[in-house]
């Protein structure tokens, strides 16, 4: 059941908390890091030009350069391709303003970048497990 | 029958004032019982007395004896003298002789009425003080008093008019005060002083600008009164006015200031918030790769590299512990924390369940009163004010295991809490420097905290207009309580 690759877009522009991810994801999973929202926009944007499979997962960091991660969520959720595929907000923000901005413009969930490295992995074991193996998703993109 | 004689003789006798017959020599032939009891003599003392006599005092008797001089000569007028009693007392007396003639027309002796003026005198007195001090207040008072007709005209106004207003009393009688006052505080002063003063309410109060004659402009506070006749209608209104020109004016710089102040407050609280926030990211990211660090290569470490890495690791703990503290402080402030009607019971079985681990850990026990009120505030601050009492409390336990007991009173404007425990105690010096910004008292190495609990405490209570401080409890321990005002509004922006 789960013998096709997991594919995660990771949306992060701090190349230490890129490492950090990469420490705590199996090998099962193709992971595809751009570090601005530009860069996310066109690799969507080629997904969908070449009908390649689009990523079972979006992580968005929500301070980034130019175009700022709820823009990104904003333009994911509105396009008609785009808007079922699970996007979790990934912030070391905990303002109450950035989590009801998020739910608001229907993010999936939304995580604190934990500080306890226990805490952090299993915060991405638990929204992985999630969103790619537990949760039924509308199979309509 | 009774003779016209003996008649006479007893109304004489029984008059107030003294009565006394006196023959051409000065002596007396009659005196009557008030001329004893006014002069504290016996009649008999009287009766034996020749001029000078007993009651008229050393200094007057050149006076005295002038007065008798002219009456012998027969220029009858009345004689404001001063005589003196038994006792030595000196008292002002009303003479007023006239003559009696025999059947000849020769004047055979004289009789004098003898007025006591003591109490007259003591009356006028007091009528003259009355009248000065009332002309010294309506003169010198730094206040304008007036007395209107119910149009408001001028009916009478004090001197302190010329100071003032630049007008002498005699310019403005007659005149209508509204000439005075500045255009856009005339409807004011109309329907806020003059119509309700006309309604019959006393003691009105209300500021305003007026004109003074060389056309600068002054703030006045005016209070007036309405004089009522016996059918309780108005006949006249009184004002009493105060220049508040200095006064106004610091208010507005005071205002401003304070809005200065809450400007430069909040800058600065939005700076504390925007600087931890931005911190906090950095931080974590050093604290992760201490933590992946550890992991991966604490194995290779010498001794002496553990040890420099076990510095990098407590320091980088603390800066998060602290700028997480620090951005909890500043956010104390936002709008995040809604003022809703919150019942305390529910704050504290939350607080409870919040503190379950360390409560158990600590083997504390917690003692609450199961019938705490409703009030109005935030929820979650008042949870948090409560969470970090009770952990302030299990910190600094002394060897006995910690009893925490929380109360409530109710004060007319306020709920008062008091979270009391059987811990170390604060000394009395430091019970106000402990809600201080990072202020930290002795704690062992693994309780160090930032220090900020309290001064988040503290910031709780002032949000909800109350105040927090340190009482002893006996027989050892802390009890900090709280007030929590009953006044406060639930929010209705959220």
């Amino acid at each position: 059941m789960y013998d096709h690759k997991t594919r995660i877009l990771y949306v992060e522009d701090s190349l230490a908390d890129i490492n950090l991810f990469k420490e705590f994801i199996d090998d099962k999973v193709e992971l595809t890091v751009v570090s601005d929202g530009q860069s996310a926009k066109s690799y969507l944007h080629r997904l969908k030009q070449t009908k390649s499979h689009f990523p079972n997962l979006i992580i968005l960091d929500i301070n980034l350069p130019e175009i700022s991660g709820f823009e990104l969520l904003n333009l994911i959720k509105k396009e008609q391709r785009l808007k079922f595929i699970p996007t979790v907000m990934f912030s070391s923000s905990d303002n109450q303003r950035d989590i009801k901005d998020a739910f608001s413009q229907a993010a999936n969930g939304y995580v604190v970048k934990p500080g306890d490295l226990g805490d952090y992995s299993r915060a991405i074991e638990t929204f992985m497990n999630y969103w790619v193996y537990t949760c039924k998703l509308p199979q309509e993109q | 029958m009774l003779s016209k004689v003996s008649t006479f003789k007893t109304v004489l006798e029984n008059l107030s004032d003294g009565i006394s017959i006196i023959d051409k020599e000065g002596k007396h032939v009659w005196i009557n019982k008030a001329m004893a009891t006014i002069t504290g003599f016996t009649k008999e003392e009287l009766l034996k007395s020749s001029p000078p006599h007993i009651y008229w005092p050393e200094e007057e008797l050149d006076t005295i004896m002038k007065a008798l001089g002219e009456t012998m000569e027969g220029k009858f007028r009345n004689f404001e003298l001063i005589f003196v009693r038994k006792s030595g007392v000196r008292f002002p007396v009303l003479v007023n002789p006239s003559p009696i003639e025999n059947d000849e027309g020769e004047v055979q002796y004289f009789v004098a009425t003898v007025k006591d003026l003591t109490e007259v005198r003591r009356v006028q007195h007091e009528l003259d003080d009355l009248a000065y001090n009332y002309r010294v207040l309506h003169d010198n008072t730094s206040e304008l008093i007036c007395r209107h007709e119910l149009d408001g005209r001028y009916k009478s106004v004090s001197p302190s008019s010329i100071r003032i207003t630049g007008y002498r009393p005699d310019e403005l009688i007659g005149r209508d005060p509204y000439e005075f006052i500045k255009e856009d505080h005339l409807e004011q002063v109309r329907q806020n002083l003059h119509e309700q003063a006309l309604a019959g309410n006393d003691l009105i109060r209300t500021q305003y600008e007026a004109k003074r004659k060389d056309g600068t402009i002054i703030w006045l506070d005016t209070i007036t009164k309405t004089l009522l006749d016996e059918n309780q209608k108005p006949t006249e209104l009184v004002t009493i006015s105060r220049e508040i020109t200095e006064l106004k004016s610091l208010q507005t710089k005071l205002e401003e200031n304070n809005r200065e102040l809450k400007r430069s407050n909040m800058e600065l609280e939005n700076f504390a918030y925007i600087a931890s926030h931005d911190l906090k990211e950095p931080l974590r990211t050093i604290d992760n790769y201490v933590q992946l660090f550890e992991m991966r290569y604490s194995h290779v470490l010498d001794d002496k590299a553990r040890q420099y890495f076990e510095f990098i690791k407590s320091s980088a703990k603390h800066s998060i512990q602290l700028t997480e503290d620090l951005l909890n402080y500043s956010r104390l402030n936002s709008s995040e924390f809604p003022y809703k009607e919150v019942d305390m019971n529910e704050v504290l079985e939350n607080v409870c369940s919040q503190l379950q681990s360390r409560i158990a850990k600590s083997q504390a026990k917690l003692v609450y009163d199961k019938n705490m009120p409703s009030l109005v505030g935030s929820h979650i601050l008042l949870s948090r004010l409560f969470i970090n009492l009770i952990a302030n409390s299990i910190k600094f336990k002394s060897e006995e295991k910690p009893l925490i007991r929380i109360a409530v009173k109710e004060t007319i404007n306020a709920w008062q809490f008091s979270v009391s425990d059987n811990g170390v105690g604060i000394p009395k010096k430091s019970r106000k420097e402990v809600f201080e910004i990072f202020r930290r008292l002795r704690t062992t190495d693994d309780e160090k905290g930032s220090g900020m609990g309290l001064t988040i405490c503290k910031r709780i209570v002032e949000k909800h207009q109350g105040e927090i401080w340190i009482e002893a409890n006996e027989p050892k321990g802390s009890t900090f309580k709280f007030t929590i005002s009953k006044h406060l509004k639930e929010s209705t922006n959220v």
